[in-house]
C-alpha cells in the first residue's frame, strides 16, 4: 500500500482517518478517567463511608449489649434484660446487612464472620452467668467476668473494631482514588490533545482549499472544546464536593467515632472493674490509657482533633458539650476509684449501677451527645458526597456521545472537500 | 513567539491546570490516622505470676496463748486494739464474698454470710456484746489481704488464709479455725488419679496463694496458670484453658456445687490450716482472738457453725473442731 500525498484527495483522507483514530484513543482515555472518578466518588457515597458507619453501630450495639449483660448481673434487673436481648437482636441484623454487604473473601467479610461466629459463644455465657447468678451462686460473676466478657473484649470488639479500620481505610482509598491527579491530567491532556488535533486539521485545511473556515470542522471543534471544559468542570465540582464530604463530614465522623468506641470502652472498664471487686487494676490501667487517647478540646487526641475540625466547620458548640459529659464522667470515676480503693465496693456501686446512677446517667448523656454530633456529620457527608457521586452522573454516556458527534461533524467537514474531487 | 515557546507554554498552562486540580479538595489522611492510632490503645494483661525462695521452716499453727478469759462485752480494756474498735463502734473485716459456703454475698439477703462470717460475728459479739451492724466487710482479694492487714487498713482478714512461716513473717495469725486439705479438681471426664497424671498440662490456683506455688514447684513439671479469684479457675477449668484446680477443700466443695461435670480427686496433697490474719502491731488483739475462738470451740459453737455451713457437703459426722497449738 502506497499513500501519493502529493494528492489532495489522498491527503484529505488520511487527515480523516488520524482525525477518526485520535478520536478513538481520547474517548477511551477520556471515559475512563471520568469513570474511575465517577466510580470512586459514587463508592464513597454509597459503600465504604455508608459500612463504616455501620461498623462503628456494631461495635457500638456490642458494647451496650455488654453493658445490659453486666447491669443485669449486678442488679438483677428486668429492664437490663430486655435491653441486653434487644441489644443482640439489632446486633444479629447488623452483622446481616453487613454480611451481604461485604464480600466473604475479604478482609471486611472476614472480620464480619469473626463478629458471627462469636456472638452466639458471648450470649451462651451470658445465659449461663444469669442463670448461675439468679440461683445466688457468686460463679455467675465469674462466668460473666472471664467468659462472656473474655469473648466480648477478645474476640467481638476487636473483630468489629478491625471492621471499623477497613472500612475508614477502604474510604481513603476511594477519596484518594476519587482525587487523583493521574485521572484529571489523562483527561485534560487527551482533551485537549483531540482538540489540537481538531485545530490542526482546520488549519490544514484552510491551506490546501484555500478556504479560511470549513463550517462542519469548526463545529466539531467547537463540540470537542465543550466536552473537555465541561468534563473539567464536573471532575471539580466532584472532587470538590469530594473534598467538603471529608473536611465537613467524614473527618469528624472518623474522630467521633473513635471517641464513641472508646467511651464505650472505658465504660466497659468500669464496670468490668466493679463487678471483679478489686481483682480488676487492668481494666482501670485500661480506662486510664483509653482516658488519655480521647485527650480534651485543648489538646491533644480525639476530642483535640475533633473541636479544630468543628471549629473549622463553624459551631464547637456539640463538641464543648461532648467534652463537658466527658470531665463529668471522669469526676465520678474519680470518686468511684476512691471508693473502690478504699474497698468501699457498695458506694462504687450506688455510684455506678442502676439506671438513675450517676455515672450510668452521664455515661447515656454521653453516648447521646455523640451519636447526635456523629450522625450530624454523617448527614454533612452523605449531602457533599452524593454531589460529588451526581458531578459526574451520564458523563460516561455523553463523552464518547459528544466526541462521536464532533469527530462526525469533523469527517463530514472533509467528505465535503473529497467531493469537490469527484 | 516561537514555536518553541508555545508549546512550552501549553506545557506550562497543563501543569497549572494539574495543579489546580490536585490542589482544590486536597484529600488528607490526618483524621483517619488520628483515629485509627487512638483505636490501637493496648494495655497488658496480668498473667500467672510465681513466687521462689526457699520457705523458713517452723509450727505455721502455733499462734499466741489466749487471754483468759476475755474481757466482758463493751468493756475492752482500756489502752487495748480492742477498747479503739469498740470506740470506733465497729470492727473492719477482710472477706471474699465469692467463697460459697465460707464468705460469699447472697444476692436475695443482700448479706454476706458463711462459716467463717459466722466466726467473725463471734468475736464482734465479744467486743460489743451483739454482732448486728458492728462488721465493716471489706472485699479483698488474695494478692491485696495481707498487705491490708500490714497496712492497717482491716483490722482482721477470715478469708481461708492458709498459716505459713513466709505469711507469719508478715502478719500473726489467730489459731486454727478450719483444718483444710490442698485437693485437686478435675473435670469429670478427665482419666486424672494423681497430680502426676496432669504432667505438662496447665493447672489453676490463685495468685499469690500456697497452692500456685505449689503448682510451680511440683517434681511433676505441672504448668502455673494464675488467676486473681480462685473462682476464675472453674471458668478457666470449663473453659478448657486448664487441666485441673489445685486449691483447699473448702472452696472445691463450693465450687462442685455450682457446676456439674467436675470431680475432687480423693486425697489431699497437702494440710491448709486456717487461721485469721491480724497485724503484728496489736498481739493483745491475737489473745483475745484466741480465746474467743476457745470458747467457741469448748461451748459447741464451733461445732454448730459448722454444722450449719458444711454439713450438708461433708461426708461423716461434725469433725471435732481443730486442736489449737500456741506458743
Amino acid at each position: 500500500l502506497s499513500l501519493d500525498l502529493s494528492s489532495t484527495p489522498v491527503r484529505l483522507r488520511a487527515l480523516g482517518v488520524v482525525l477518526a483514530c485520535a478520536a478513538i484513543v481520547a474517548a477511551v482515555v477520556m471515559v475512563s478517567a471520568i469513570d474511575s472518578r465517577d466510580s470512586a466518588a459514587r463508592a464513597v457515597a454509597t459503600r465504604s463511608g455508608r459500612l463504616m458507619v455501620q461498623a462503628e453501630r456494631l461495635y457500638a450495639v456490642l458494647s451496650d449489649a455488654d453493658a445490659a449483660a453486666d447491669a443485669t448481673l449486678m442488679t438483677s434487673g428486668i429492664a437490663s434484660r430486655e435491653r441486653y436481648l434487644a441489644a443482640i437482636q439489632t446486633a444479629s441484623a447488623r452483622i446481616g446487612v453487613l454480611t451481604r454487604a461485604t464480600s466473604g473473601a475479604s478482609r471486611a467479610g472476614a472480620a464480619v464472620s469473626a463478629v458471627a461466629a462469636a456472638l452466639p459463644l458471648y450470649n451462651g455465657w451470658v445465659e449461663t452467668a444469669t442463670s448461675n447468678y439468679s440461683q445466688g451462686f457468686p460463679l455467675g460473676a465469674a462466668y460473666y467476668v472471664w467468659g462472656a466478657s473474655g469473648v466480648m473484649r477478645g474476640q467481638l470488639l476487636p473483630a468489629a473494631q478491625r471492621l471499623y479500620a477497613i472500612e475508614a481505610e477502604n474510604l481513603a482509598g476511594d477519596y484518594r482514588s476519587g482525587t487523583s491527579a493521574g485521572a484529571v491530567v489523562a483527561f485534560a491532556v487527551f482533551g485537549v490533545l483531540l482538540f489540537v488535533v481538531f485545530a490542526a486539521a482546520q488549519v490544514l485545511l484552510a491551506r490546501w482549499m484555500h478556504r479560511v473556515f470549513n463550517v462542519p470542522m469548526v463545529i466539531g471543534t467547537a463540540v470537542v472544546l465543550a466536552v473537555v471544559t465541561l468534563g473539567l468542570v464536573g471532575v471539580i465540582t466532584e472532587q470538590d464536593a469530594l473534598g467538603s464530604a471529608q473536611r465537613d463530614g467524614s473527618d469528624s465522623v472518623q474522630l467521633l467515632s473513635a471517641a464513641r468506641i472508646l467511651a464505650l470502652r472505658e465504660q466497659g472498664d468500669e464496670s468490668l472493674a466493679l463487678i471483679a471487686s478489686g481483682s480488676g487494676t487492668q481494666y482501670l490501667a485500661d480506662f486510664a490509657a483509653v482516658s488519655r487517647d480521647l485527650g480534651s478540646v485543648h489538646g491533644s487526641g480525639l476530642l483535640g482533633g475533633a473541636w479544630t475540625l468543628a471549629k473549622r466547620s463553624g459551631s464547637t458548640a456539640g463538641i464543648e458539650r461532648i467534652s463537658d459529659d466527658f470531665s463529668r464522667y471522669d469526676t465520678i470515676h474519680a470518686h468511684l476509684l476512691a471508693d473502690e480503693q478504699a474497698g468501699q465496693w457498695q458506694n462504687a456501686d450506688v455510684l455506678a449501677v442502676g439506671p438513675n446512677a450517676p455515672e450510668a446517667v452521664r455515661a447515656d448523656n454521653l453516648n447521646t451527645e455523640l451519636v447526635q454530633q456523629i450522625n450530624a456529620a454523617q448527614s454533612r457527608f452523605s449531602r457533599h458526597a452524593a454531589s460529588a457521586s451526581s458531578a459526574l452522573a451520564g458523563f460516561g454516556l455523553a463523552i464518547p456521545l459528544l466526541i462521536a458527534a464532533g469527530t462526525l461533524l469533523g469527517l463530514a467537514g472533509l467528505r465535503q472537500r473529497i467531493k469537490e474531487y469527484r | 513567539m516561537t514555536r518553541y515557546t508555545r508549546r512550552a507554554a501549553f506545557v506550562a498552562a497543563l501543569t497549572a491546570l494539574a495543579a489546580a486540580l490536585g490542589g482544590c479538595g486536597a484529600i488528607s489522611d490526618q483524621a483517619l490516622r488520628t483515629s485509627l492510632h487512638a483505636l490501637a490503645v493496648r494495655v497488658s494483661s496480668t498473667t500467672a505470676t510465681t513466687t521462689s525462695g526457699a520457705p523458713p521452716r517452723c509450727d505455721p499453727t502455733a499462734s499466741l496463748k489466749p487471754s483468759s478469759p476475755p474481757a466482758a462485752p463493751g468493756h475492752m480494756p482500756a489502752g487495748s486494739f480492742m477498747r479503739a474498735i469498740q470506740r470506733r463502734g465497729y470492727l473492719i473485716a477482710g472477706v471474699n464474698e465469692s467463697y460459697l459456703l465460707f464468705s460469699f454475698f447472697d444476692p436475695s439477703s443482700g448479706k454476706i454470710e458463711g462459716f467463717e462470717i459466722d466466726l467473725l460475728h463471734q468475736i464482734a459479739k465479744a467486743i460489743f456484746g451483739t454482732w448486728h451492724n458492728k462488721i465493716e466487710f471489706e472485699e479483698v482479694t488474695v494478692p491485696q489481704r495481707l498487705p491490708f492487714v500490714q497496712q492497717g487498713k482491716v483490722d482482721i482478714v477470715a478469708d481461708a488464709v492458709t498459716m505459713t512461716c513466709a505469711r507469719w513473717r508478715n502478719v500473726d495469725f489467730s489459731s486454727t479455725y478450719y483444718d483444710g486439705g490442698v485437693r485437686v479438681m478435675v473435670p469429670a471426664s478427665s482419666n486424672a488419679r494423681q497430680l502426676s497424671d496432669l504432667a505438662h498440662q496447665r493447672v489453676c490456683a490463685t495468685t499469690g496463694s500456697v497452692p500456685l506455688e505449689m503448682i510451680a514447684r511440683s517434681p511433676y513439671k505441672l504448668i502455673p496458670y494464675g488467676v486473681p479469684q480462685g473462682i476464675y479457675c472453674l471458668v478457666a477449668l470449663e473453659q478448657g484453658k486448664v487441666a485441673g484446680i489445685v486449691s483447699d477443700d473448702s472452696l472445691l466443695i463450693g465450687s462442685a456445687m455450682q457446676v456439674h461435670n467436675v470431680k475432687i480427686l480423693p486425697f489431699s496433697v497437702a494440710d491448709a490450716p486456717y487461721g485469721m490474719a491480724i497485724s503484728k502491731n496489736h498481739p493483745g488483739f491475737v489473745r483475745f482472738v484466741n480465746a474467743v475462738l476457745e470458747r467457741t470451740r469448748r461451748d459447741g459453737t464451733w461445732a454448730s457453725i459448722y454444722h450449719r455451713w458444711l454439713g450438708p457437703y461433708s461426708s461423716g459426722p461434725t469433725p471435732p473442731p481443730p486442736k489449737p497449738h500456741y506458743s
